[in-house]
């Protein structure tokens, strides 16, 4: 090798004559000038046989050359890097795409270590893992994080084979082992598969009900949210069709309608329906129906997110409930205000007029309307200031007992009830309530007030007050054989200022406030008559001032 | 013009207010015949001569009705429309008279036919001059069909 590199070699015709002399030496044939002619002819025609094979030979050494450097475009411009390892981790050869990875030039990596474009966090796992790796590659790959000059890390994936050398005579280095590596570059499906992972991760986890359906709407999927809102299991649900599953007793047929049409129709669909639960029982769902479509834009599946909206309807319902009472409310203070007002001014008039005739007669009369206006309206103020406490202005909650309490409540009224005579009787029961006293107190205060306000011309006036248990809850009552309500007012009376006698003193607001009051410990009130004349029995809950030890009792 | 005295059914649950309409009337329209009943019911009961309103003479049919909206029992708006919906009584003219401002009732009184909406003054003057010109107009100018 040295000498090629040192002088040309000898060309062919020196090689010849040289071949010729030595040739020529051992054996000098005598020839005539014809048998010279002949030779010097048969010499010329090898002379064109020799140049044409040559031209054959160069030409077959171009398409070498042209194949050489087609096969070294494929190795340094492959997709994937090659690198030649040597048994220590020592790069021989690399191709361009490698070096592209790491930001090298590909002439400068040979004789570096691969651990030096190996990301920290990886230098171990490189470093422990390699030696088994070079020996035996075979079906094994390592997942590597490399780094280039500018510190971008890309995932690898590093397979290789032993390197079986195609000319073995032609070795340099005698029979070195050697490893063939080709490195993949899977940042972006690495990416790709975090991604999926962290979406598998929501749908798997988060509390929205999620369920995937084909094209056809049959369900192919649910994550356990869905498992938990419906009480159906995957099992159970898989290949149904979807609007079925969703559809309960009371779910409005239209709203499965519309999510059937969607479906047909290849069309995403949002709304909100009352769904059936496993049980039988409802509960109302916001639904997110969305087409999912493949890259010729053909629907091939359905993704549905729901979410148990049951609370917030439920506050919504309330909260318009609630504003409508407002409004009501408004209404009813700005009319019951203004009323004794006009009433006010109206007598105020009248007095100057009587006053200037001395008509003595009259003026107690205007002043004994506006008084009672006046009254009136003091009386309005201060029980609406009270009524927009409750709930407003929380005291402690201290326990009470119903006795206590009915007990007081009918001090507070002694009063009014032997006035009318009535007969009470007070049913003993050993049940404690937990909540504000003077609140709990003004129920019955007002209910027994109101009970012997409304006695009509019964003779013999009774009232029982008691509790008594209605399958799980606990139901107090005060039942009087007094003038009763029709059936149609028994809503009514609980409204604000809903006074169904004209005559009768008050402002209204007494049974308003009871309805109030018990609303504030989740509980209902409601009456039971059966008419006119035939009593009236109030019953109403206070689920959160019972409290729980005493029901044993 | 008339020549029998005008018979007018007040429906008025505040007896102060009621007493307001019973003086104006008793100053300015003494020949007028002012009856008056504290609720709906009430007034449906004169209407129809039930109850305590049976003798006509007593409770005379009134030649307009002056009808406050909200009455316990039976309220102003179904005394409206049981008497606009009835072909006996619908041409007797109803003037509602409320201390209520509000869009809805109007709207509401009208919907049912009501002659004419007035809302109490607070102001006493006002208050006056309303009844004077509500008198003035329905019991003096205003031709109502005989019998009606």
């Amino acid at each position: 090798m040295k000498s090629q590199a040192s002088s040309r070699p000898p060309s062919l015709r020196e090689r010849a004559e040289a071949a010729l002399l030595s040739r020529a030496r051992r054996e000098q044939p005598d020839v005539s000038s014809t048998e010279f002619g002949r030779i010097i002819h048969d010499l010329s025609v090898y002379q064109v046989e020799l140049e044409l094979q040559n031209e054959e030979l160069r030409g077959v050494q171009n398409q070498l050359e042209l194949a050489r450097n087609r096969y070294a475009r494929l190795y340094d411009q492959a997709p994937v890097g090659y690198l030649t390892l040597d048994a220590n981790g020592f790069i021989r050869q690399s191709n361009q795409t490698f070096a592209e990875m790491v930001g090298w030039e590909s002439a400068d990596l040979a004789g570096r270590s691969l651990a030096a474009f190996i990301d920290a966090s990886d230098q171990a796992v490189f470093r422990g893992r390699f030696k088994s790796f070079f020996n035996s590659p075979d079906g094994k790959s390592l997942d590597l994080s490399l780094q280039d000059r500018s510190g971008r890390r890309l995932a690898a994936r590093v397979t290789a084979r032993r390197d079986a050398p195609a000319f073995p005579w032609r070795q340099p280095s005698g029979d070195e082992p050697l490893l063939l590596v080709i490195v993949s570059d899977i940042t972006e499906r690495k990416q790709a598969e975090e991604e999926l992972q962290r979406l598998s991760l929501v749908a798997a986890h988060t509390t929205n009900a999620v369920f995937i359906t084909d094209a056809e709407g049959r369900i192919e999927w649910v994550n356990p949210a869905f498992v938990r809102a419906s009480g159906f299991s995957l099992a159970e649900v898989a290949g149904q069709d979807v609007c079925a599953v969703l559809r309960g007793a009371e779910t409005d047929p239209a709203a499965v309608g519309a999510i059937r049409a969607a479906l047909a129709a290849g069309q995403g669909y949002e709304g909100e329906l009352l769904s059936g639960h496993r049980d039988g029982s409802s509960f109302w769902i916001h639904l997110l129906l969305d087409p999912v479509q493949d890259a010729g834009g053909r629907v091939t599946r359905f993704i549905g997110v729901q979410n148990d909206i049951t609370a917030r309807r439920l506050a919504r319902l309330e909260l318009q409930e609630k504003n409508a009472e407002l409004e009501r409310f408004i209404y009813l203070v700005s009319h019951d205000l203004k009323s004794p007002l006009v009433t006010i001014k109206a007598f105020l008039g009248y007095l100057e007029q009587d006053l200037a005739r001395a008509d003595t007669a009259r003026i107690a009369q205007d002043m004994a309307y506006m008084r009672s206006a006046a009254d009136r309206m003091g009386q309005l103020l201060e029980e609406l200031l009270d009524l927009s406490r409750v709930g407003r202005v929380a005291r402690p909650p201290v326990r009470v007992g119903f006795q206590e309490l009915a007990e007081e409540a009918l001090r507070l009224t002694a009063g009014g009830i032997a006035e009318r005579g009535v007969n009470v009787r007070l049913v003993e029961t050993a049940l404690t309530l937990v909540g504000d006293r003077a609140r709990l107190l003004e129920i019955w205060q007002n209910l027994i007030e109101n009970a012997v306000k409304y006695m009509g011309d019964q003779a013999v006036p009774d009232l029982e007050i008691g509790v008594e248990r209605r399958g799980w809850e606990w139901v107090f009552y005060l039942r009087d054989n007094g003038m009763g309500i029709e059936p149609c007012y028994q809503e009514k009376v609980f409204g604000l200022f809903e006074k169904l006698d004209p005559k009768s003193e008050g402002t209204g607001l007494g049974l308003a406030l009871v309805k109030r009051i018990v609303e504030l410990y989740r509980g209902q009130i409601w009456l039971e008559s059966t008419g006119v004349g035939r009593g009236t029995c109030v019953r109403f809950t206070l689920p959160e001032a019972v409290e729980q030890r005493s029901e044993a009792v | 013009m008339r020549n029998q005295p005008a018979v007018v059914l007040l429906v008025e649950d505040e007896p102060a207010h009621a007493e307001i309409v019973r003086r104006h009337f008793a100053e300015r329209h003494p020949a007028s015949r002012l009856r008056h009943v504290s609720d709906g019911q009430a007034a449906l009961d004169y209407l129809y001569r039930r109850e305590c309103h049976r003798q006509p003479e007593r409770s005379p049919r009134p030649d307009l009705i002056l009808l406050d909206l909200r009455l316990p029992r039976v309220d102003g708006l179904e005394v409206l429309k049981t008497v606009k919906d009835d072909p006996d009584l619908r041409q007797i003219p109803v003037v509602v008279l409320s201390t209520s401002a509000a869009e809805a009732d109007l709207v509401n009184a009208y919907r049912h036919h009501a002659n004419s909406y007035l809302v109490k003054p607070v102001d006493f003057a006002h208050f006056t001059a309303l009844l004077d010109a509500l008198c003035g107009y329905w019991l003096t100018f205003n031709t109502a069909p005989r019998g009606a």
